[in-house]
């Protein structure tokens, strides 16, 4: 029997972890919320932001949370670049090449880390990779905590902006209506690459901060494709708390699976419960 | 002349929609453009927004040729267009979908939303509510103040009185032709009576070509009606 | 006679073609076993990509958890070595168990809308791959006794004797689906499923008869080559690299076309053989080479080289 404290303790890790996952998951939910499209590339593209930030550690000693400051601009460029050269161009020539290129993007990554950093498993590290908090008889890794706070922190500044401001309103009402917002003199094609290009920044910071958490493999990728997806599932488009509560719905399930059945069935269960989300619900809203 | 529509044809695919169309409309003028149905009237505007492409012909705005712009470049040299079905934002409430409407025209947002709530004081009333909530001649209301955010020179009106009832819709055509002062209007729409009573010029449209044009105090309904079927009475 | 008769005579007798693919398969291993296992490896992926294309190209349905079925035979077949049970009726239960696994799948994935489909194969199959490298079928042996080691006497020859007729018959199976009235309902699915549910199209059936299809000679190919590998484990087996490799293999050749996977399957071992050494960089340039076809020419190269032969045989 497991014991109620440590049970408690794994509660805890998992609404903790539940934050990075709700990170994860925003990214897609920004670009599929917006434009409609999959883009089955969003796992592989944090994990890309992982090997950069640990190529930055190894060869030029930069701590991973500062490295965000380099990646996440960059990353919002790449996006804007992929998404007006390459997606947009495919979705002008049919819609449905569109799961085709990003998958093609998918391999591309993925056998780009491979034959840079190798089949190894990589980490990140800080400053406090090590230190745990001790609160009563809890022992929380700091580095949860922090995966937390900075998904809060993202989150929040999203939700202001998309409320906020005119970049915000173009935005939701791109993803509503295009035609509509056309006639509001917003150039949507802008629009849609600006949000694919606002996924992929948070996209690089939920990367840096995975690596920092857990190890990742260039094929790591798939696996969070499939929990952002399932985020979306639980929490519905385009709702931050949804998306919160998406990414604790896993976070929990992650842990507490382990914690039952062991570590190998922490992805099975996750895949299952993805899988059961998939038979309930009908439509994406 | 703010707005010329010179020979135009459109095509959907290789099907000829329009023919040779050409019209007019002046400053602080109401120009009315009647028609049956499938006569084409929503493509013409549609065309004239940029959301349908033209083949031949010109378009001139204010004496520029938009013929090769995309529909939010028109929209903000000050075309608007309240699109038919209304095309309300399902998902922002009623004062966001205004200020999506300002969205080329921020600094007078204010006066503008002034503007818009003594228009139309119920999208006052109803400012927090989400859009989709709103009754159908409510979003009709939204859809045109939305339009009217941006102070445009020329509005266009897609059949805003469908599915209006009767007493709202005198209501909302008294509301256009108090609009026309400031700016010219060109309303497309098959409610013959309420649109006699307030356009300075009517087109009758018929299976995509120009049957009958004239000032409106000149025409009769019996000339409108023949126009509409092609008989005489 | 002049060339051009000579040509016409020839090209109208529509059986020389085909016999003359068949005869100069059959006697590819004389030329040793390099050629061999080209040949083979070719006729698998060829089978494969076919199929995946029958539900990507032609039912609309594109499956990213193509390797479930993969896995499933090549596990059934491990299993069957493992208890000592004849191997050819291992890859034939093989075909069938993967063929009962679409049909598990198939009621819950089949009221997914496009997108929500690809992911939840690509779910599936994941989960497969989890529980495998869990579940440990066996002590020790491969990947920690995850894996199944296969031990057979067949040589590379008879098991590339046995894919020339899967081959072929999987080939024409996927003609005459085409050709019938099943056919038409993909394609109609393909282009508006609520289209074509209102027009009487057994919606679920076609896509069903499709799936079972595709699953079963998926199976047949996969046991073979699993065979040849000596041993199944869940990453190779469940991966998402086979959907990959089918992804390319259709998608450059031409998606949506019988030709299309004939030319895109040679291409991608092509490019695995030649750098088999660095490994994933055959991939990485196949990826590049999707990219580079949906963007310039989305019909593929079988459409480019029936533009070329149109200029030249007006």
């Amino acid at each position: 029997m497991i014991s109620l404290h440590i049970l408690f303790n794994s509660i805890i890790m998992g609404l903790l972890l539940g934050g990075l996952y709700a990170l994860v998951g925003l990214g897609l939910s920004l670009s599929f919320g917006v434009m409609k499209i999959i883009n089955l590339a969003h796992g592989d593209l944090i994990i890309l932001s992982c090997y950069i930030a640990f190529a930055l550690q190894t060869l030029a000693g930069i701590d991973p949370i500062f490295s965000i400051i380099i990646l996440s601009p960059c990353f919002f460029l790449l996006g804007y670049a992929i998404q007006k050269l390459i997606i947009a161009r495919a979705f002008k020539i049919n819609p449905q090449t569109v799961p085709i290129i990003t998958f093609a993007i998918s391999i591309i990554l993925q056998n780009t880390c491979l034959l840079i950093w190798t089949p190894l498993s990589r980490g990140l590290l800080t400053y406090f990779s090590l230190y745990s908090l001790s609160i009563y008889s809890l022992n929380i890794p700091l580095i949860y905590l922090l995966d937390f706070i900075a998904a809060l922190a993202i989150m929040i500044v999203l939700k202001v902006m998309l409320k906020r401001s005119y970049l915000g309103v173009a935005i939701r009402a791109s993803s509503q209506d295009w035609i509509a917002s056309q006639l509001m003199g917003i150039n949507t094609d802008y629009i849609y690459a600006i949000a694919f290009a606002l996924s992929l920044a948070i996209s690089a910071i939920s990367g840096v901060f995975l690596g920092l958490t857990v190890p990742f493999t260039p094929t790591s990728g798939v696996a969070y494709l499939l929990i952002a997806f399932g985020i979306v599932l639980i929490g519905g488009l385009g709702s931050m708390l949804g998306c919160f509560l998406g990414g604790i719905t896993i976070g929990l399930i992650h842990v507490l699976s382990g914690l039952i059945l062991g570590t190998g069935w922490q992805l099975f269960c996750v895949c299952l419960s993805i899988i059961l989300l998939l038979l309930f619900k009908r439509e994406v809203k | 002349m703010i707005l010329n529509v010179n020979d135009i044809n459109v095509y959907y695919g290789s099907f000829h929609v329009l023919w040779n169309i050409s019209l007019s409309v002046n400053e602080c003028e109401i120009v009315a453009v009647l028609g049956p149905n499938g006569a084409g009237k929503t493509t013409l505007l549609n065309t004239i927004m940029g959301l349908v492409p033209n083949k031949d012909g010109l378009i001139k705005f204010k004496d520029k040729v938009i013929n090769n712009l995309k529909t939010f470049e028109r929209v903000s040299l000050g075309i608007s267009l309240v699109p038919e079905g209304k095309r309300i934002f399902p998902e922002l409430t009623v004062l966001e979908n205004l200020i999506a409407g300002s969205y080329i025209n921020r600094k007078e947002r204010g006066k503008m939303l002034e503007i818009v709530f003594t228009l139309f004081p119920i999208l006052n009333e109803r400012k927090n509510q989400l859009a989709s909530t709103l009754s159908g001649g409510e979003q009709q209301m939204l859809a045109i103040g939305r339009a009217l955010m941006m102070n445009p020179r020329l509005l266009l009106l897609d059949e805003i009185s469908a599915g209006l009832a009767p007493k709202i819709c005198e209501k909302v055509f008294g509301t256009i032709k108090k609009l026309a002062e400031d700016r010219s209007i060109l309303i497309v729409d098959q409610n013959v009576k309420n649109v006699l009573e307030i356009a300075d010029r009517i087109y009758v449209l018929r299976e995509g070509r120009i049957v009958l044009h004239n000032y409106a105090e000149s025409i009769t309904e019996e000339d409108i009606i023949e126009a509409f079927f092609g008989v005489t009475l | 006679m002049s060339k051009m008769r000579l040509f016409h005579l020839i090209s109208s007798r529509k059986l020389i073609i085909p016999i003359s693919v068949v005869i100069i398969l059959a006697i590819m291993p004389l030329f040793g076993v390099y050629p061999t296992l080209i040949m083979f490896l070719y006729l698998v992926l060829l089978v494969m990509s076919s199929m995946w294309n029958l539900l990507a190209g032609y039912t609309g349905l594109i499956c990213l958890g193509h390797a479930s079925f993969i896995g499933i035979s090549a596990y059934t077949v491990g299993i069957f070595t493992m208890l000592n049970l004849p191997y050819q009726l291992g890859i034939v239960v093989g075909g069938f168990s993967a063929a009962l696994l679409s049909l598990l799948i198939a009621v819950p994935t089949f009221r997914m809308r496009g997108i929500f489909f690809a992911i939840g194969t690509l779910t599936v199959s994941e989960a497969l791959r989890a529980f495998f490298t869990t579940f440990k079928p066996t002590e020790g042996a491969i990947w920690g006794g995850a894996g199944i080691p296969i031990k057979t006497a067949i040589s590379l020859r008879e098991l590339y004797f046995f894919m020339i007729p899967v081959a072929i018959v999987s080939l024409i199976i996927l003609r005459l689906i085409l050709k019938s009235k099943v056919g038409l309902g993909l394609m109609a699915i393909r282009d508006d499923e609520t289209a074509a549910r209102t027009c009487g199209v057994r919606v679920f059936k076609c896509k069903l008869y499709s799936f079972l299809i595709s699953s079963f000679f998926t199976g047949l190919a996969a046991g073979s080559f699993y065979i040849y590998q000596g041993h199944v484990e869940p990453v190779s087996a469940f991966g998402i690299n086979w959907t990959m490799l089918l992804m390319i293999a259709v998608v450059i050749g031409g998606i949506g076309t019988l030709e299309g996977p004939l030319i895109g399957a040679g291409i991608a071992v092509f490019l695995h053989i030649a750098l088999a050494r660095y490994a994933g960089l055959s991939l990485l340039i196949e990826g590049l080479l999707i990219l580079s076809i949906m963007l310039l020419q989305p019909r593929g190269v079988a459409y480019l080289l029936h533009k070329i032969l149109k200029k030249i045989y007006p």
